[in-house]
Formats: structure tokens, sequence, C-alpha cells
């Protein structure tokens, strides 16, 4: 399917039919984000059981709407009490809550949600429209490139989103050692199967998904939570003049949205990068360009918008590895990914050729989302102020009893919800110890696919490992692998090395 | 004057590997006989993974013997805490074990009570509310709405007798 003109026509009228499936996860992003705690990944766990029986068109529209609508919320809570309500919003702390204190919460979450939702827009247009060159992408790459492509893919998100990259690389390449069990591919002899019956089709991916976030950041809310000194939220007046206040303000600075969504369009493209990254870098970079740079941190209007903008603009980016070469591009994408295998459907180079309506309406229904965001700007920065949090003595029961429950229902079977307790204490031990634990889902989650292209590779090579070196594009990925574990090491080193020279003796 | 602090403890950082180890030894333990193609795949990543673990290792035992860091592991929780998780655990244990004779609607109920009043949850409306509340939803979404085929027990004959899903 080409994407002409009618496609395009076609896909938005598709979309727009779904608004009874956009329209309640756009409330439920809205009203999960604010809730620390309650990441997108989450609350699409939680719900798996509802996506997993859906239509698959309507599955995608509802999950989409969650995700973007939830970046936009977790903002809130950032400007009004100082806790972000998700990674990414974390940056929207430093200015957003000063313009609190400043008595500009209102202009404050007009502007989050301006930017946001106008950052999400035209970065998911955009995408649209360079998705024909990047479906070619099909025609390039081979199972010997895939196998590299993999590896680089688990190599950035060691590099980039662990603390500690050697850590890192171990969660991924053990995730991808998890994903090997069960039966062969060839053979259909079991691997590693502990001896049970329910392993011999793989790893379940919705337990071990359920394991790895739910509950264990369950486990980890409990010390975050009980430790002195949580804020509660504070009441806050609406007015009308405020929020047109707020609204002035972002047509001001409507170029930084602009410029910061398509820098966080760029950073959510790298896998592993995601919303965090992106939100700090576009803040810095904000900075650094800005001719008062003194005015940051004191409760300045760019320095809300440059964070909201490139938090929403990965939410397009993200998608973009997980469709293009099926390397999710974060955790998100990783559970969206999942409901789509669950559906029949693979990711990847051939998605474009295969199911097109799927490839190219993933992020037009990111657009109709970000398109029905659009009246809510207003009202609802009226009124969030009056969100109050949950507290953590329900959410985290709730969360643990919920979530432990849909793990029975990918499979039915009673071994999976001992399975997805069983990650969780291990996602508990990863995330306690330094481990990234979406290394190992996304390591866990390539598995399987991993080997498939691993032994066509072999196949193809009779046997020869140095096949996977006999491609001049996994040569050029090999050596883009290889620069980036080496760069950031070297660039440590000499930074180390120019700190004990300025120390002095 | 600073204050005199000892070694960082990283034991803990070791776990990870040691249960990747752990396993990539009993992979390779399973495929011993098998053709190479069923071997290829954990061979490849089993030795890349052994290499990484060796390097972190080396790291490991370079910080020891610098005096940076020991062996003692911790996993940063305080003793309340690190209580109240393990209680936690054990009533999701309890739940899934109780699971098949109460029924999800009933079990989910129970855990959901209990998890609450372990956390401190004292407001009887707030109790009642969600451990009745929740279940009742599962029910009505999963289990009727999708036809989820979850572990019935006594609450969901009641239900379905009060509300006429006996069925045959």
């Amino acid at each position: 399917m080409a994407l002409d003109l009618a496609t395009v026509a076609d896909l938005f009228a598709r979309s727009f039919s779904l608004w009874w499936a956009i329209l309640p996860g756009i409330a439920l992003g809205l009203a999960v984000g604010v809730l620390p705690g309650f990441s997108p990944q989450n609350t699409l766990i939680i719900l798996l059981p509802l996506t997993l029986a859906m239509d698959v068109e309507a599955a995608l529209a509802f999950m989409i709407a969650l995700y973007c609508a939830n970046h936009l919320s977790g903002g809130i809570p950032a400007i009004l009490v100082n806790i972000p309500g998700s990674g990414g919003a974390a940056a929207t702390c430093i200015d957003g809550y000063q313009m609190t204190r400043n008595g500009q919460a209102q202009q404050a979450l007009v502007l989050s949600f301006v930017a946001s939702v106008v950052g999400g827009l035209i970065t998911s247009v955009a995408v649209l429209a360079i998705l024909p060159w990047l479906s070619q992408l099909g025609l390039v790459l081979r199972s010997v490139e895939m196998v590299v492509i993999i590896l680089f893919g688990l190599t950035l998100i060691a590099v980039l989103a662990a603390k500690d990259m050697l850590k890192g690389l171990i969660g991924g390449m053990f995730g991808l050692m998890l994903g090997a069990i069960g039966t062969d591919q060839v053979y259909s002899t079991p691997r590693a199967t502990f001896g049970f019956l329910e392993l011999y089709d793989g790893l379940p991916l919705v337990p071990v998904l359920i394991g790895l976030f739910a509950v264990s950041e369950c486990l980890v809310m409990l010390e975050q939570s009980f430790a002195p000194g949580a804020k509660p939220s504070k009441a806050q007046r609406p007015q009308w003049a405020d929020t047109l206040d707020g609204l002035r303000m972002s047509v001001t600075y409507w170029w930084q949205i602009v410029w910061t969504g398509f820098l966080g369009l760029v950073i959510g493209v790298i896998p592993g990068a995601g919303a965090y990254i992106a939100s700090f870098v576009a803040y810095q970079q904000s900075r650094l360009f800005s001719k008062t740079p003194e005015r940051y941190g004191t409760g300045f209007p760019p320095g809300v918008i440059a964070p909201e903008s490139a938090n929403n603009g990965v939410t397009s980016g993200t998608l973009v590895p997980t469709m293009t070469i099926g390397i999710p591009g974060g955790s998100t994408a990783a559970v969206m990914m999942i409901v789509l295998q669950y559906q029949g459907i693979v990711v990847g180079p051939r998605l474009f050729q295969d199911s097109p309506n799927i490839a190219y309406g993933v992020f037009v229904m990111m657009t109709v989302t970000y398109l029905l965001m659009i009246p809510l700007i207003l009202p609802l920065a009226r009124y969030a102020s009056k969100v109050v949090t949950v507290p953590v003595h329900v959410i985290v029961p709730l969360i643990l009893g919920l979530t432990v429950v849909g793990a029975f229902a990918d499979r039915e079977y009673m071994f999976d919800m001992g399975l997805a307790l069983a990650f969780g204490i291990l996602g508990y031990v990863a995330v306690k110890s330094g481990y990234h634990v979406t290394s190992i889902l996304i390591g866990v989650l390539l598995g399987p696919i991993f080997e498939r292209y691993l032994l066509r590779s072999l196949r193809i090579g009779q046997g020869d490992i140095m096949v996977l070196f006999s491609s001049p594009v996994a040569n050029a990925l090999w050596v883009l692998l290889v620069a980036s574990v080496v760069v950031p090491l070297w660039r440590e080193r000499r930074l180390a090395l120019r700190a004990s020279r300025k120390e002095p003796a | 004057m600073s204050e005199r602090r000892g070694p960082t403890p990283i034991g803990q950082e070791l776990i990870i590997p040691g249960l990747a180890l752990g396993f990539t030894g009993y992979y390779f333990w399973t495929v011993q006989e098998l053709a190479w193609e069923a071997k290829a795949n954990g061979i490849v990543i089993g030795s890349i993974l052994a290499g990484l673990v060796a390097l972190l290792l080396l790291r490991t035992a370079l910080r020891v013997a610098r005096g940076q860091a020991s062996l003692r592991v911790t996993l940063g929780g305080d003793p309340r805490t690190d209580r109240l998780r393990v209680g936690l655990l054990a009533i999701m244990l309890a739940f899934l074990l109780a699971l098949p004779a109460l029924g999800t609607t009933l079990a989910l109920g129970l855990m959901l009570f209990a998890a609450m009043w372990l956390l401190g949850a004292r407001h009887w409306p707030t109790l009642l509310g969600v451990s009745v509340a929740t279940p009742l939803l599962v029910w009505a979404t999963l289990m009727v709405g999708l036809g989820t085929r979850f572990p019935s027990g006594p609450a969901e004959a009641a239900l379905g007798l009060l509300f006429g899903l006996g069925g045959d």
C-alpha cells in the first residue's frame, strides 16, 4: 500500500471512527498520569486482558491515546506539587513548580498542555511524512543485518537508559538468554524449561512484563512512599484569566515548542533514550540557546515548554524503531509490541508490506489523538489542580491484585500468575542492584526473534559464524555498535583524567 | 571535618550476574545432546554474557582490592519496609494458593483487604469499598464480559444465581 493522499484520508477516517476507543484512552491516560507509580506501561499492563480481547486497531488506538495523554498529564503533579507523574516530567519540576510558587500554576499548566499537544501533534505528522522512506528499510535489512541491529538496539539501551553500561548489557543478554527458553525452532526439543510444560512455547511475555514492571515497581514504591517527607497536594483556586494568560505565553514562545518537540522526536527514535533523557536534553539545550539563561530555574516559561514538548515529541519517535525494525524504543512500545504479537502481527521491516494499515495507522491514530486533545487543554488546565493523589496503601494492593490477575488472562494458566510473582522478585532485585529491567524485558522479547535471524544467517553461511560480517550494511552497524560502547567509556575516562589533573595536590 | 565512611557494599550487584550465569549453565546442560541448530543461539548469547560477567567480576575485584567497595549484600531497604514487602509477598502467595478453592472474586477481595490492612489502611469505607468493588469489577468485565476462565468458587456461583447467569 503506497502512502498517497487517498490512503492517508482513509486512515484518518478509520482513526476518527475509533473515537470510542481513543476518548476513554485519553481520559484514563490523563487520570493515571498524575499518579506517581502509575506509568503508562503499568496502566497498559493492568488493562492487558481488555486490550488482548479487543480488535487490533481499536486496541492500538486505545493504547496510543492512553500513552500520549499519560505523557501530557505527567506534568500536572510536577508543576503543582513538585512530584513528577512520570520520568519524562522530571525536568518540568524545575521551572513548573517555581511558577506555582510564584502564583502562576494555571499559566504553567496551560504552557505544559499546549507544549505537549502541539509538540506531539507536529512530530507525529512529521513521522507520517517520512514513513514511506523508512518503510523501504525492509528491502535492505536481511537476517544478517537484523542480528546486528538487535544487538545494537540492546547496546544502545544499555548505554543510554541504564546508569551502568556493563550492567545494562548483562541485563539485556540475560533477557536474550531467558528468551531462548522453550522448544527449539527446528526440532522442537525442549530447552531450559525446568520440567514445566507451560514453558514449552517459550517464556510467556505478559507475566514477564507484569512481574518485571508492575510487581517490582510496587515493591519499590513501598520504600519510596513510607519514607518521611511526602508532600500532600495543595488545592488551587482556578481562574480563567490565568488560563488565558498561559495561552498568551504559549503563543509568545511558539518556536520553543516546535524545535524542542523535534528534538524529542530525534531522541525518541534512538532505542532506550526515552522521555526522561529527551526532556532533560531539551531543557538543557533550551537554556544553552537562551538569551536569558539565568532566568531558568526561577519559573521561566520556556523551562516548562522545552521538557514538555520534547516529552511528547518522544511518543512518536519511540514507535519509529518499533514499527520499522522491530526494536521497541521504550517500555511502553514493548507493551504495544507484545499486544501486536499476541494478535499475530509481527512488527519489523516486513510490517509495511504485510500490515500497512497498522504500520501507518499507528501514527495517524497518534495525530488524531492529539487533535482530539486540543479542546481539552483549557478546561483541563482550569480543573487539573483539583486532582487528589491516591494513597500508596490503596494503589499498591490494587496494582498487585489487578496485574497478577491479568497474568492469568493471556493463556489462562495459573502457572503464569506464579511466574509474574517470581519475575516481580527478580525485577525488584534488578532495580535495587542497579540493573535496568527494560533491557531485561526487551532481551526476553527479542530472544526468539534473535534466534530466528541468527539461525537463518548461520544456515546461509553453512554454519560459519563469519557470515555475520559478510555484508557492508552489517559491518557498518558492527562499527557503530563498537563505537557506541567505546566512545562513552573513552569520554568518561578523559573527563575523569581532566578532573584529577584539576584537583589540587 | 568530613564524616568517615566505610567501603560501598556492592555484593548485591553480583546477584543478577550469578542468576544469569547459573541459568546459562543450566541451559547448556539441557542442550548438550541436541543438534547444533538448537544450541547455536544459546552458545552465542551465553558466550557474550559470560564475557560481560567476567568483566564485571574483574571490575568488582579491583574495587574491593583498592578498598573502595566491600562484598557486603544490601538492597537498601529499611527493616520496617522490608517487613512490609515480605508480608505483601506472603499475602500474594497465599492468594495464589487459595485461588483454586475460593475462586477469583473472593480470593481477590480477601487479598486486597489483607494487603491494604498490612500497609496501614484503617478507613473502613475505603477498605470495604476497594475490596468489594474491585473483585466485582473483575468478575463483571473479565469473567462475564470477556469470558476468561478464571477459577470459580462460591462467590461466582452466588453472583451467577443472583444475576441469572447460572448457565446450563
